[in-house]
C-alpha cells in the first residue's frame, strides 16, 4: 500500500474563456524514500497536481472535481478544511518555485520556521527556537543562531530555499513536494539543493514528490517518472525504463531535444507545433497534432494510460512502433 | 539620514517660493484692486492714494520681492472687509479646521480599514460589489453636493442634527467644547471623511488582494495555518503599508480640502473665512488663505516624507 | 536521418487569429457590466446634451413670475405673444382663460385682471403655437423657470466646460509629461517642480483665484479649471515614458538606428494611451464638479446660461426655508449621476486596459 496515491484526479478551472482542464484524470503513486519524477513543459497540470494534493488550489477559479487522493488510508479529498490543515505542513510539506518571494518580508527566519513547529507539535517557545536552529543547521546553514534573528531579505536565493526547506520539513513530514525547487536558483546552488533533498529523503524516510522540467534533474534524482502533456500523463516508470526505453513519441521527443555531448548532429531535434489549450483540448490524444505516428484512431479516441511492458505504463496506441523507430543514439548507455 | 531631511527641506523651500510665485502670478491678473475698493465713486486721486499705499505703482520686480518678503516675515496683508491682518485671522479659525479635519480622519480610517479587509476576503461577493460601488459613489459624489444633500436630510427633514456652526465662548477651554457641541461636528466630519473612507476602502482592499495573492501566503497556507491568521497574520502586516501612505498623504490634503466643506455647514474654521471673501471680493484674505493652505500642505508632507524615511530605509535612496 | 519529427499531413489546430490590445480591453470592458453602466449612461447624458433644443419642453431662460416655485407636475396654462425684440423668443402670458372675438383675443390673468391684444401679435397663426398648456415635469425655480428643462440645458454647460478643460489639461499635460519623461535630467527636474507646485496648491482654491482674477464668463472658466487640472495628467504621462523608455522595444528600435520622434510615437504613444484615456475621464468627471461649485459661488458661465450649480445657489435659499427641496436635489441629483457614470465608465476602463486582472 503506497504512501501515496493520486487516482483519477480531476481539477478544472472555471474561467470566463472557458473551463481549462488542467487535471485530467492523473494517478500515480509515492512509496517512502522513493523520489517520484513529474516531468512535463509548462502548462501540462503538474503544478496543478501538486497543488490538489495540498488542497491549495485557488477557488473560485479552480477546483477539483474528482477522482481521489488516498494519504495514510485516508481520501483527502473527502477531509473538512480543519482536518486537511493539519496535514499541510505537518504530514505533507511543500516547497516552491520562487525562494525570493516565499517568505514574509516582515517576519524572521526563525519565526517563520517556528511557527510550522508551534502550530502542529505540543511544544514549548523554547523547544520550538531549538528544534528551528536544529533545522537551519540540518538544511546547511552556517551559524544558525545568528541566522535565526534575520529577515528574509538578507539571505540569497539558495539560503531562502533552504530555509523554505527547513520550515517545510521541521514537523518531519512523510511526504514533500517539491514543485520546481531549482528553476529560479543558479546551477551550482541548483545542484546543492537537489543533493539536500535526497539526504534528508535518507535521513527522515520520506517520499518525494520532485516536480520540473528540467530532464537532467529527474535523471540524477528520480526512481520513478510520470511524463505529463496537457493535462494527461503519458509514460510512466522507472527512471531507467523512461529514459533508455521511452515508448512515447512526447517523450522522444523530449530527450531528443536534449543536446549531448557525445553524439555528433547539425541540429537539434524539435517538435513541430505548439501544446493545445487547457480550454480546448481535441477529442482524441492532446498530443496527435504533433505526433509523426498518429492516425485516425489517435484522433478520434483518447489513449488510455496501459501497462504495455511490465511496470511501464504509457498513453499511446502505437509505442511499439515508436520503440521499433525511434532514433538509437537516443538509448545509448 | 541628514542629508535627506536637508536636501527635503531645500526642496521644500523651493516648492513654497513657486506657490507664491504662481499666487502673485494670478493675483496680478487682478483688476485693479484700488478701484474696487472704492467702487463706482472712486476719483483718480483716491484711487492714485490707494494704489501708492498697497504699492501696486511699483514694477512688477519690485512688488514680486515685497510680496515675498512680506510672507517670509508673516504678513499676508489686511483684510478688505475687516482691515484685520489676515494671518491673524487665520490662525483664530485655525484650531476649528484641525478639529474637524482630524476627527474625519480618524472615522475614515477605522471605517475604511474595515470595510477593505471585508471586502478584500469576501472578494467579488455581494458584499465586495456593494461596498465597492458604495466607495465609488463616495469617491464621485462631489463634496459640496453631498454635503447640501445632508443638509437637506439630517437639517431639515430628520432635524438630528444641527446645520449651522458653533460659536466659542471666548472662556472656554477647548476640551469643553467636544464635551457640549459634539453634534454640531458630525454633519461637516462626516461629509469631509466621505471620500478617504472610500479611498481608504478601496486601497485597503486591493493591497490586500495583492498581498492575499503573494507567495508567502502560499506558503503560509501549505504551512496548515487558519484562514484567520493567514489574513491577519501574515496579510495584514504587509497590506497597510500602502494605507499607511495614503492616509499619511490624505492628512494634509484634508486639511485643504475641508474649506468647502466648512463653507457649507458655516463651521468656523478657515475655509469659512476664504470663501465668504470671494462675494465681497476681498483678495487679500483670499490670496492669504490659499496661501497659507499651500505652505501648510507642504510643511506637513515635509515631515511626513521624513517620517517615512525612518521607517523605511528603503524611501531614502529614492 | 532527419532530425525533426515530421508532422502528420493533418493540419494543426487553429488556435485563433490574434487580436490586437484594443480588441481585448474591448472585450474586457464589455464584460465589466457596472463599467458598461457607467459608459451607457454616459452617452445617455452627452446625447442630452447635444439634442437639448428638441428635448426641453420648454425655453430655460424664459421667466414667468407668476409661475415661481411650482411643485413638479405644475400645469400652466399660456398664450404666447411676439417678442418685442426681433429674434428672440415668444413672450409667455400666464392666464386662466381666454376667449378669441373677432381680431381678437381677450385673456383672464390670474389675478383676475383682463388683458386684450390683437390677434397679429400672438406667436403663430394656429391656436396651437399659441396656447400652449406646459406641464413643469419638475416644478419651476424662483423665477418661474422649468426646472427640468434648465437642467437639460445644463447638460450642455457642464459637459462642453468640462470638455474643453480637460482638452486644455491633457493637451498641457501630455506635453510637459512626455517631455519630463523622455528626456529626464533637468527638464524632468523642472517639470516635476512645478507639477509639486500646482500639486500643493489646494485645487479648487487655485480654480476659484484663477477664475476672480481672470473674470466670469465661459472660456476664463474653461481656462481656470484646464489650467489646474494638467498636473495629474502630467504625473502619468511621465510615469508611463519614463518606464516604457526603458523597454526592450524601445532599446530595439533605437539599435536599429530609428530616431528618438519614431520611438515615442509609434512605441511610447500608444501604450501611453491606456492610461492617458483613464485619467483624463476622471480629470472631466473632476471637471463637472469644478464647473458647478464655480457656479454655486456666483463665479463661472454667468446668467442667464443655466448651470447645474447655479441652480443649486438658487434653491439653497429655500433648504432653511424647508421647502422645494426639489430646486436643489434636482441639480444636485444631476452631478452626482453624471460624475458617477463617469467614474465608472473610467473605472471599467483601467480595469479593461490593465492586464494585471484581479480574477
Amino acid at each position: 500500500m503506497a504512501l501515496l496515491e493520486v487516482k483519477n484526479l480531476q481539477t478544472y478551472f472555471f474561467t470566463d474563456d472557458g473551463v481549462a482542464k488542467s487535471v485530467d484524470n492523473v494517478s500515480y503513486t509515492v512509496d517512502r524514500k522513493e523520489t517520484l519524477g513529474v516531468v512535463g513543459e509548462s502548462g501540462c497540470g503538474k503544478s496543478v497536481t501538486a497543488l490538489s494534493i495540498m488542497q491549495l488550489i485557488p477557488n473560485p477559479p479552480g477546483k477539483i472535481v474528482g477522482g481521489e487522493i488516498i494519504f495514510d488510508g485516508r481520501d483527502l479529498l473527502k477531509l473538512s478544511e480543519e482536518e486537511m490543515r493539519s496535514i499541510r505542513g505537518n504530514k505533507i510539506g511543500m516547497i516552491f518555485q520562487e525562494p525570493m518571494t516565499s517568505l514574509n518580508p516582515v517576519f524572521t527566519i526563525g519565526d517563520q520556521i517556528e511557527e510550522s513547529i508551534l502550530l502542529h507539535q505540543k511544544v514549548t517557545k523554547e523547544q520550538a527556537k531549538e528544534r528551528a536552529i536544529d533545522m537551519l543547521r540540518k538544511v546547511g546553514i552556517p551559524a544558525p543562531e545568528q541566522r535565526y534573528a534575520e529577515y528574509p531579505h538578507q539571505l540569497s536565493g539558495g539560503m531562502r530555499q533552504r530555509i523554505m526547506i527547513a520550515i517545510a520539513l521541521s514537523c518531519n513530514p512523510s511526504i514533500l513536494i517539491a514543485d520546481e525547487p531549482t528553476t529560479a536558483l543558479d546551477v551550482t546552488v541548483q545542484a546543492q539543493i537537489l543533493e539536500l533533498i535526497s539526504e534528508l529523503q535518507e535521513t527522515l524516510g520520506m517520499g518525494v514528490i520532485l516536480i520540473t522540467h528540467d530532464l537532467g534533474v529527474i535523471a540524477e534524482h528520480a526512481d520513478k517518472v510520470a511524463v505529463m502533456y496537457a493535462s494527461h500523463i503519458v509514460e510512466y516508470s522507472s527512471a531507467d525504463e523512461v529514459y533508455y526505453n521511452p515508448l512515447h513519441p512526447y517523450t522522444v521527443g523530449l530527450l531528443g531535444s536534449i543536446p549531448k555531448l557525445h553524439i555528433e548532429s547539425d541540429r537539434l531535434m524539435t517538435i513541430d507545433g505548439t501544446v493545445p489549450l487547457p480550454t480546448a483540448y481535441p477529442q482524441g490524444c492532446n498530443f496527435a497534432a504533433r505526433c509523426p505516428y498518429a492516425t485516425q484512431e489517435c484522433l478520434a479516441v483518447e489513449p488510455p494510460l496501459v501497462e504495455e511492458e511490465p511496470n511501464h505504463w504509457v498513453a499511446c496506441y502505437h509505442w511499439d512502433e515508436v520503440k521499433a523507430k525511434r532514433p538509437e543514439h537516443l538509448v545509448e548507455a | 539620514m541628514l542629508v535627506f531631511t536637508i536636501r527635503k527641506f531645500f526642496y521644500a523651500i523651493l516648492i513654497i517660493f513657486g506657490v507664491m510665485t504662481i499666487l502673485f502670478l494670478v493675483m496680478n491678473l487682478l483688476p485693479d484692486p484700488a478701484r474696487m475698493m472704492q467702487g463706482q465713486r472712486a476719483d483718480l486721486s483716491t484711487q492714485a492714494a490707494i494704489r501708492h499705499e498697497l504699492g501696486l505703482d511699483l514694477p512688477a520686480w519690485q512688488r514680486y520681492l515685497n510680496f515675498i518678503g512680506k510672507v517670509a516675515t508673516g504678513d499676508l496683508g489686511r483684510s478688505f472687509s475687516s482691515n484685520r491682518p489676515v494671518l491673524d485671522s487665520i490662525l483664530e479659525r485655525f484650531p476649528a479646521t484641525v478639529i474637524l479635519t482630524v476627527s474625519a480622519m480618524l472615522i475614515a480610517t477605522i471605517l475604511g480599514v474595515a470595510i477593505g479587509i471585508l471586502s478584500a476576503v469576501k472578494s467579488y461577493s455581494a458584499l465586495d460589489n456593494v461596498s465597492m460601488i458604495f466607495a465609488l459613489v463616495g469617491i464621485s459624489v462631489p463634496s459640496f453636493v453631498f454635503g447640501l444633500l445632508m443638509v437637506i436630510a439630517f437639517g431639515s427633514w430628520l432635524q438630528i442634527f444641527p446645520i449651522s456652526g458653533y460659536v466659542i465662548q471666548d472662556d472656554a477651554k477647548w476640551y469643553e467644547f467636544w464635551a457640549y457641541h459634539w453634534d454640531y461636528l458630525a454633519l461637516p466630519m462626516l461629509t469631509l471623511a466621505l471620500r478617504p473612507i472610500s479611498i481608504i476602502a478601496r486601497v485597503t482592499r486591493s493591497s490586500m488582494l495583492d498581498v492575499l495573492s503573494s507567495d508567502y501566503i502560499r506558503t503560509a497556507k501549505s504551512k496548515g495555518l487558519s484562514n484567520k491568521k493567514v489574513i491577519f497574520k501574515h496579510g495584514l502586516r504587509n497590506a497597510l503599508n500602502p494605507v499607511v501612505t495614503t492616509v499619511g498623504s490624505w492628512l494634509a490634503a484634508l486639511l485643504t480640502g475641508a474649506f468647502f466643506i466648512e463653507y457649507i455647514f458655516n463651521w468656523p474654521g478657515v475655509g469659512a473665512l476664504a470663501f465668504d471673501a470671494i462675494p465681497r471680493s476681498d483678495f487679500p484674505t483670499i490670496q492669504g488663505t490659499v496661501l497659507f493652505a499651500a505652505i501648510l500642505f507642504v510643511v506637513i508632507n515635509y515631515f511626513i516624507d521624513i517620517l517615512y524615511a525612518k521607517l523605511d530605509p528603503k524611501v531614502k535612496l529614492s | 536521418m532527419s532530425a525533426t519529427l515530421t508532422p502528420p499531413p493533418q493540419a494543426l489546430t487553429d488556435l485563433g487569429q490574434s487580436r490586437s490590445l484594443w480588441y481585448y480591453s474591448w472585450k474586457r470592458l464589455k464584460r465589466n457590466r457596472i463599467a458598461m453602466v457607467g459608459f451607457y449612461v454616459t452617452i445617455l447624458i452627452i446625447l442630452i446634451a447635444i439634442l437639448a433644443p428638441l428635448l426641453a419642453p420648454t425655453d430655460p431662460d424664459v421667466q414667468i413670475l407668476e409661475y415661481t416655485t411650482k411643485q413638479s407636475g405644475f400645469k400652466g396654462n399660456v398664450i404666447l405673444r411676439v417678442n418685442d425684440i426681433p429674434g428672440q423668443n415668444p413672450v409667455p402670458i400666464p392666464i386662466t382663460s381666454y376667449q378669441v372675438s373677432g381680431n381678437e383675443i381677450i385673456m383672464i390673468l390670474d389675478d383676475g385682471n383682463t388683458k386684450k391684444l390683437p390677434l397679429s401679435k400672438l406667436a403663430g397663426s394656429s391656436e396651437s403655437e399659441w396656447h400652449k398648456q406646459p406641464t413643469y415635469v419638475l416644478g419651476t425655480d424662483r423665477y418661474g423657470r422649468d426646472i427640468l428643462s434648465r437642467l437639460i440645458f445644463g447638460a450642455r454647460v457642464s459637459l462642453t466646460v468640462a470638455f474643453f478643460s480637460e482638452l486644455l489639461s491633457i493637451f498641457v499635460g501630455v506635453i510637459l509629461g512626455a517631455l519630463a519623461g523622455f528626456y529626464r535630467g533637468w527638464v524632468d527636474d523642472a517639470i516635476s517642480w512645478l507639477i509639486n507646485v500646482f500639486w500643493s496648491i489646494p485645487a479648487l482654491l487655485l480654480v476659484i483665484s484663477i477664475s476672480i482674477a481672470l473674470g466670469l464668463g465661459f472660456i476664463q472658466t474653461v481656462f481656470a479649471i484646464g489650467i489646474t487640472g494638467w498636473p495629474d495628467m502630467a504625473r502619468i504621462v511621465r510615469g508611463q515614458f519614463f518606464s516604457l523608455r526603458e523597454t526592450e522595444y524601445v532599446e530595439a528600435t533605437r539599435a536599429l538606428g530609428l530616431g528618438n520622434m519614431r520611438a515615442i510615437f509609434r512605441h511610447i504613444l500608444p501604450n501611453a494611451i491606456g492610461p492617458i484615456i483613464v485619467i483624463a475621464t476622471a480629470g472631466f468627471a473632476t471637471a463637472i464638479i469644478y464647473e458647478a461649485s464655480l457656479s454655486f459661488l456666483g463665479l463661472g458661465v454667468q446668467p442667464p446660461t443655466s448651470t447645474w450649480g447655479q441652480m443649486i445657489y438658487d434653491g439653497y435659499g429655500y433648504i432653511a426655508a424647508g421647502s422645494n427641496w426639489g430646486l436643489t436635489i434636482y441639480p444636485a441629483l444631476a452631478i452626482m449621476i453624471a460624475v458617477f457614470a463617469f467614474n465608472l465608465f473610467g473605472d471599467g476602463l483601467r480595469d479593461a486596459f490593465d492586464p494585471k486582472l484581479k480574477r
